[in-house]
C-alpha cells in the first residue's frame, strides 16, 4: 500500500467498493457533477475504481448561473479526463432566484433528464456531515415513481447487503456518505486532484460551498492554499454550507427539498 | 484515523438521542453555528430546545419526540474520533435500527432507571449479540428522576445482569454507568451528586475501553469476486480482499467449484502490484488449466489452498426476522453470492424474533462459519427484499 494516511485509504476503498457495486447492479448509472470539490473527487474515485476509465456519464444541471470560474474548470476537466458530459438545462425566471428555487428548479431539470436518458442510478456526492437531513441517507436510496424520498420506509442496509429496488424510479447512490469536509480536502491534497480556484481565499474571502452565484456567499478566510484550508477546517466552528441560502432559510427546507428529489 | 462506530441501543424514550446530544455538546463536537440554527428553528416553531434535536433533524421526529430513522454524529475525543449511531427505539422501526447497528464496533445500551428493562431493551441486545458486537456498556439513565439514589441504580442493574447473561453477554465483564443525559451527570463531566459511584464516566469508557476494530489481515484469504471487467484482450476479476493477503504467483482455490489456479497479476489504478491485503479493492488475472475465466463470476470466492473457508449446500445459524417470509423459497446472500434455497427451519416465524434457521440451497456456496468476516454474516431475501439478518454457525 502507498504511504497515504490509513484513514483516507479506508474511505477511498469503501467508496470504490460502492462504485463497483453500482456498476454491477445497475444498467445505466450517471454521476451528478457540480464541478464542486466533492463531485470532482467522485469523478476521480471513479477513475480509480475503473482503472482510469469513466464508465458513467456526468450530468451538469446548468442554469447559466454558476460562476465563470466554474465553467472554466468544467471545460478543463472534461478535456483532461475525457468526461462524457451531459448538460441538463435548468430553467429560471431570473427575477426569482433564491436558495429554494435553486433547489427546486434543479430537481425539476434532473427529473426530465432521468426520464429522457432512462438512468436507473444516480451517483450523488452528498456527505453525512454536511447537513442533519443528509445524515439520514443510505448508500443506496430508492426514489419512487414521483421521485419522492420516503424516509420512513427506507430499506435496511446491513453490512454490505442491500435489497433490490423493483418499485423505484431510480436509486440514489452516495459513495461519499461517510466522508467529512476535512477528509475531502485532505484527500484532494494527497491525490493531487484539481479543484475550482474559488475555494481559495482572495482578498480575505473564500467560498466553502458552491452554488448559484446570486445565492452563494464567501466566508471570511485567509486560506489561499490547500494546506491553509485544511488547517482552517480543523478548528472552524462555522458550518460548511453557511454560505448557501438554500439551507439557511429554514431548517426543514432541506428535508422538503430532499423529499421532492433535490440532491 | 477513522472514526470508531458506536451504536446507542435501547427502548424508546429511554434517552438514546439525548445522550448523543449531551456527548457531542459537552465535548464541543458540534459546531456553534449548527447549535444556534437548531435553537432558532425550535424557537420559531414554538418547540422547546431538546438535546435530541441535534440528531433528530426531521420535522416529524421533533414533533413526535421520537427518532424515526438512524443517523450518525461525530464525537471528538481527546485521543480518537467516534461515530455515534442513533437508532429508533420503536418496535415498528427495527429495519432502521439494524441498518444503524450493523458494523458498529461497540454498543451503549441506554436504560431508563424508572422503567427498567422493556421490550426493545431485550430485543436490541439480542440484535447486538447477533450482529457480533462484543463491546458493550450500559448507561442507566435519568438518575436525576430518582434523586440519584444508589438503591434504584442497583435494582435495575441486578435485573439487567440476568438478561445480559441469558443473551450471551458476560455481565461481570460489563460496566454500568449511573447517568443523567439531560443534566449531564457522569456523561462527560463527573457528577457531584453521586458520591457512591467511583467508576468511569461514559466518555472515559468510550475513550479507554472501546478497542479499535481488528484488522482482518491475519485471517485466511477471502477475495470476493464482485465483477469482471474487460482489459485490453483479457478479462480481470475485481473485488475487495475481505481478509488475508494475496501475492502474485500464489496458488489459490476458486470457490464454490474448488478449482485451483494461480494469481497472474494484481492491479489497481496505479498499475501492477506484487501483493495486496485485506481492505484493498483490486483487480486480478488468474491462470488456470482451461485458460479462460468462463464460469468465474460475481459471487465466487478466491481463497488459499489451506483455508478454513468451505463450501456448503445446507447452511444454518441464527437470524433476526424483520418480517415473516411469504413462503419458504428464499434467497440467501453471503459475501457477493446470492443463492436460492428452501427454508427448512424454523417452521413458525414471528416478526421481531431471533431464531435459529436452516436452509437448503439450490447449489453450493462459500462460507466461513462463526467468523467475523462477511462470509460468516448473511441476509435472507424474500422477493428481493431483505427480511432477515444473521450469521452462519
Amino acid at each position: 500500500m502507498s504511504i497515504m494516511d490509513f484513514h483516507l485509504q479506508q474511505l477511498e476503498q469503501k467508496s470504490i467498493y460502492i462504485l463497483r457495486e453500482t456498476k454491477a447492479r445497475f444498467k445505466n448509472p450517471a454521476i451528478l457533477w457540480s464541478m464542486g470539490k466533492d463531485s470532482t473527487c467522485m469523478l476521480y474515485l471513479c477513475k480509480r475504481a475503473f482503472f482510469g476509465k469513466l464508465p458513467f456519464p456526468a450530468i451538469h444541471l446548468d442554469s447559466g448561473h454558476d460562476f465563470p470560474e466554474t465553467y472554466q474548470f468544467r471545460e478543463k476537466i472534461v478535456k483532461e479526463w475525457g468526461v462524457n458530459l451531459i448538460i441538463g438545462k435548468v430553467k429560471h425566471e431570473t427575477d426569482k432566484i433564491s436558495g429554494t428555487t435553486e433547489g427546486l428548479n434543479k430537481a425539476e431539470a434532473l427529473k426530465k433528464l432521468l426520464e429522457d436518458y432512462k438512468f436507473d442510478a444516480l451517483i450523488v456526492s452528498i456527505r453525512r456531515d454536511e447537513h442533519g437531513i443528509r445524515a439520514k441517507e443510505r448508500y443506496f436510496s430508492p426514489r419512487d415513481k414521483d421521485f419522492r424520498w420516503n424516509f420512513e420506509k427506507q430499506p435496511p442496509e446491513v453490512f454490505n447487503y442491500i435489497s433490490e429496488f423493483k418499485e423505484a424510479s431510480h436509486v440514489r447512490v452516495h459513495p461519499l456518505l461517510h466522508w467529512t469536509e476535512l477528509d475531502v480536502w485532505m484527500y484532494i491534497k494527497e491525490r493531487n486532484i484539481p479543484f475550482n480556484p474559488l475555494y481559495l481565499a482572495k482578498n480575505g474571502k473564500r467560498y466553502r460551498s458552491l452554488g448559484y452565484k446570486e445565492v452563494t456567499h464567501p466566508i471570511k478566510s485567509d486560506a489561499d492554499t490547500i494546506d491553509k484550508i485544511i488547517e482552517e477546517l480543523k478548528t472552524s466552528q462555522i458550518g460548511e454550507r453557511s454560505g448557501r441560502e438554500l439551507d439557511k432559510e429554514k431548517e426543514y427546507v432541506m428535508q422538503r427539498l430532499r423529499e421532492l428529489g433535490y440532491m | 484515523m477513522r472514526e470508531i462506530p458506536i451504536v446507542l441501543i435501547g427502548h424508546k424514550d429511554h434517552g438514546k438521542s439525548t445522550l448523543i446530544g449531551r456527548l457531542i455538546l459537552d465535548t464541543k463536537s458540534v459546531q456553534e453555528t449548527r447549535l444556534k440554527e437548531i435553537q432558532e428553528v425550535d424557537k420559531s416553531s414554538g418547540q422547546k430546545f431538546e438535546l435530541a434535536h441535534l440528531v433528530d433533524t426531521f420535522k416529524e421526529e421533533r414533533e413526535r419526540e421520537m427518532t424515526m430513522d438512524t443517523t450518525r454524529a461525530i464525537l471528538k475525543g481527546k485521543k480518537r474520533k467516534y461515530q455515534l449511531i442513533d437508532v429508533p427505539g420503536h418496535k415498528e422501526l427495527i429495519a432502521s435500527m439494524l441498518t444503524g447497528a450493523a458494523g458498529a464496533q461497540g454498543a451503549l445500551l441506554v436504560v431508563d432507571v424508572n422503567e427498567g428493562i422493556k421490550e426493545q431493551t431485550r430485543q436490541h441486545l439480542e440484535i447486538a449479540k447477533l450482529l457480533g458486537i462484543e463491546q458493550l456498556g450500559v448507561a442507566v439513565n435519568k438518575m436525576d428522576k430518582v434523586d440519584y439514589q444508589q438503591e434504584e441504580f442497583e435494582k435495575v442493574i441486578q435485573k439487567l445482569r440476568e438478561v445480559l447473561n441469558k443473551i450471551g453477554y458476560l455481565s461481570e465483564r460489563i460496566d454500568f454507568f449511573p447517568i443523567s443525559a439531560w443534566e449531564g451527570d457522569n456523561v462527560v463531566k463527573r457528577s457531584n451528586k453521586m458520591d457512591w459511584y467511583k467508576g468511569k464516566t461514559i466518555m472515559e469508557f468510550i475513550e479507554e475501553d472501546i478497542k479499535e476494530p481488528e484488522s482482518f489481515r491475519d485471517l485466511p484469504l477471502i477475495f470476493l469476486v464482485q465483477d469482471k471487467y474487460p482489459n485490453e484482450d483479457k478479462e480481470i476479476l475485481v473485488g475487495p480482499i475481505e481478509s488475508g493477503r494475496l501475492r502474485v504467483g500464489q496458488k489459490v482455490l476458486i470457490l464454490p467449484d474448488k478449482r485451483e489456479c494461480e494469481i497472474k497479476t494484481i492491479r489497481d489504478f496505479t498499475g501492477e502490484l506484487l501483493e495486496a491485503e485485506a481492505g484493498q479493492n483490486i483487480g486480478i488475472e488468474i491462470s488456470q488449466e482451461d485458460k479462460t475465466l468462463s464460469g468465474v463470476s460475481r459471487g465466487n470466492v478466491i481463497t488459499s489452498l489451506d483455508s478454513q473457508v468451505r463450501t456448503d449446500q445446507e447452511v444454518s445459524g441464527e437470524v433476526f426476522w424483520i418480517r415473516a417470509p411469504s413462503d419458504s423459497n428464499l434467497v440467501l446472500e453471503c459475501g457477493t453470492a446470492s443463492v436460492e434455497g428452501q427454508l427448512m427451519e424454523p417452521k413458525m416465524i414471528t416478526e421481531g424474533q431471533t431464531t435459529s434457521y436452516r436452509i437448503l440451497l439450490s447449489k453450493k456456496m462459500a462460507v466461513f462459519p462463526r467468523s467475523r468476516t462477511i462470509l460468516g454474516k448473511i441476509v435472507l431475501k424474500d422477493k428481493g427484499k431483505i427480511i432477515a439478518v444473521g450469521n452462519i454457525q
